[in-house]
């Protein structure tokens, strides 16, 4: 393809990505923009990959746009090419087959899942859950496993076991921490999740590594740290996601954890803009700098990006660690900070009804939540995300925030003025 | 575009608008036959009451839903020419994130099966069965000016000050 030049370039089919070219398409219906991916696929959405797993959305529905998106919006897509470096100065980047001018860029390169250092992590039957032809492994594999072992309890992990299990495999999971969902919920609320899928027949194995994945050519296996083998034919590794920083870090671009980017997510670097998994944002709930690689923040700061390449100054608010999950009929919401370790600072407030599954809990310091568990019962949880994200002080009406007729007719006549009643 | 607006120093709480939502929402859209129906009918708006305060809550139908960016499946939608949001109830696939990200709390689950509600501004009637039906005209129908903003969310203000030039 040798030399071309465009007036947007982006980096990243997916959900920063697309939301950069809507928003550019917004200001800007002339101005030539090319999308550059490795993968040579149609944008799909990752989040729905266990969904697919699942057998609940086909191919099509596993597109996170129409086909004709690219058409539509007058893309150049350069699909199944790799960006190999940038160079600031002269505005270019460089792929594997050529060079391209651009006035803005954007970097969305997203993330990729981290793989310990396992013997045996190569073996045929290991899997992690990130990209399309990961998915349509597993599901080939399903085939001839029985039992599937995940490596990991995290969100994707979950999300992947209950698909399978209702594929009709047997599930385990092992976890390093004495908890499912370390990272998003406290011990109680997550009791009742593993409570739930012990109940299911899942079994859940806390406080354990991985040691080693057996087998010769196909796994067969886990080794625990206390010697034990634990058979599966299928595993899953679960052990989170890394941003793709080495495009920026390598060319010059400041990198922290992510790209770091400033309120308008631009780089140090004017014309380079960074969004989703691979920035590194402020986090409006834990007030510092953090990778906070979910799809919500990820779509927000595409399209704020992109506005801001078209010529706008939008500011980003920041970016909230969030995320839901519903098995057996058992919905949970997690937010923010939920469990922090210097509890002088923070208050927490609670309510639980045990014979329904019910825990919630908000966590606020100084009078503003700063986070929130939600089993159970989750209706109108963005309430809370607003105040989140809104820094309300709530100690007026703090005892009111777990109550299930919690609306905004309790908020301060000025908010709830502002936000409905006269806009 | 034309949105609900509730008015809090009209409405008395009497619910009389989830009710007739439920209904329009109905296989039936029949208010005798419409409570037997399975999966029952679910109100796309809510009355939330304090003291001797009420306010009926449905969709903004935001001009930047944060619904639509939380939403995985691609499925929530923001109509350029009629400003409607709109979600595509073959697509959903009730993972709840646009409950999580919704800071009106204005979407529902349905009942029985896997799918997120809102306000649809019942495209069947002449006007939203909510508006319809109020005893007391406290929701109007109506277009204004300036609309809601965001919980929290980026403001537009500074957009309109500064435009970025090109140096090229």
């Amino acid at each position: 393809m040798a030399k071309q030049k465009t007036d947007y370039l982006i980096i990243g089919n997916s959900a920063a990505g697309i939301n950069a070219i809507e928003a550019i398409r917004e200001r800007d219906k002339k101005g030539k923009i090319t999308l550059v991916d490795q993968e040579d696929t149609p944008v799909y959405s990752k989040p729905l990959l266990s969904y697919y797993i699942a057998g609940k959305v086909d191919d099509e529905k596993l597109l996170y746009r129409p086909r004709d998106f690219y058409e539509k919006n007058e893309v150049v897509t350069l699909f199944g090419q790799k960006a190999t470096a940038i160079n600031p100065k002269q505005k270019k980047v460089f792929l594997d087959s050529g060079e391209i001018s651009y006035d803005q860029l954007l970097l969305a390169t997203g993330s990729s899942p981290i793989f310990p250092n396992l013997k045996g992590v190569h073996l045929k039957g290991v899997f992690v859950v990130r990209k399309f032809a990961d998915a349509k492994g597993i599901l080939e594999r399903t085939r001839q496993a029985r039992d599937v072992l995940f490596v990991g309890g995290g969100f994707v992990s979950l999300r992947t076991a209950y698909a399978l299990h209702q594929r009709g495999l047997k599930v385990t999971i092992v976890v390093a921490s004495d908890q499912l969902l370390s990272r998003s919920l406290d011990l109680e609320a997550a009791n009742i999740v593993r409570t739930r899928l012990e109940q299911k027949g899942f079994k859940i194995i806390t406080g354990r590594d991985v040691t080693q994945i057996e087998g010769r050519e196909e796994v067969e296996g886990v080794i625990l740290d206390n010697g034990e083998l634990v058979k599966a034919q299928l595993v899953v590794i679960g052990k989170g996601v890394r941003p793709n920083v080495s495009l920026a870090r390598d060319s010059g671009i400041r990198v922290n954890k992510g790209i770091l980017v400033d309120d308008y997510l631009q780089t140090n670097q004017k014309h380079i803009y960074a969004a989703g998994d691979v920035a590194e944002t402020f986090d409006v709930a834990r007030e510092e700098r953090a990778l906070n690689a979910l799809w919500p923040n990820a779509t927000e700061q595409g399209h704020i990006a992109g506005l801001n390449m078209a010529g706008a100054k939008r500011k980003y608010a920041g970016s909230l660690g969030m995320n839901s999950l519903e098995f057996f009929d058992l919905p949970l919401i997690s937010m923010g900070v939920t469990n922090p370790y210097d509890k002088e600072d923070f208050e927490i407030l609670v309510k639980r009804v045990p014979e329904k599954n019910i825990y919630k809990k908000v966590v606020l310091k100084k009078g503003v939540v700063k986070g929130a568990i939600l089993v159970g019962e989750i209706d109108r949880a963005g309430l809370i995300t607003g105040i989140i994200k809104e820094k309300t002080n709530v100690s007026a009406f703090k005892e009111e925030l777990l109550e299930e007729g919690f609306g905004l007719i309790r908020l301060p006549d000025s908010l709830k003025k502002e936000k409905i009643l006269e806009p | 575009m034309r949105k609900i607006y509730p008015k809090e120093e009209y409405c008395l709480g009497c619910t009389l608008c989830e009710v007739y939502c439920a209904v329009e929402h109905s296989r039936s859209k029949n208010i005798f036959k419409a409570f037997k129906e399975t999966p029952s009918p679910v109100k796309r708006i809510l009355v939330e009451t304090k003291n001797h305060d009420a306010l009926a809550l449905s969709c903004r139908h935001c001009d930047e839903p944060e619904c639509m960016r939380a939403c995985i499946a691609g499925a929530i939608t923001k109509d350029k020419e009629t400003g409607v949001v709109a979600t595509d109830y073959d697509k959903c696939v009730g993972c709840w994130m646009c409950i999580m990200a919704c800071s009106f709390g204005a979407i529902r689950r349905g009942s029985g099966e896997k799918i997120a509600l809102r306000c649809d501004l019942c495209p069947d009637a002449a006007e939203p069965a909510c508006v319809a039906y109020c005893p007391n005209e406290a929701l109007v129908y109506e277009e204004k000016e300036k609309e809601a903003v965001r919980v929290g969310g980026p403001k537009k203000d500074e957009e309109e000050e500064e435009e970025i030039l090109f140096d090229g």
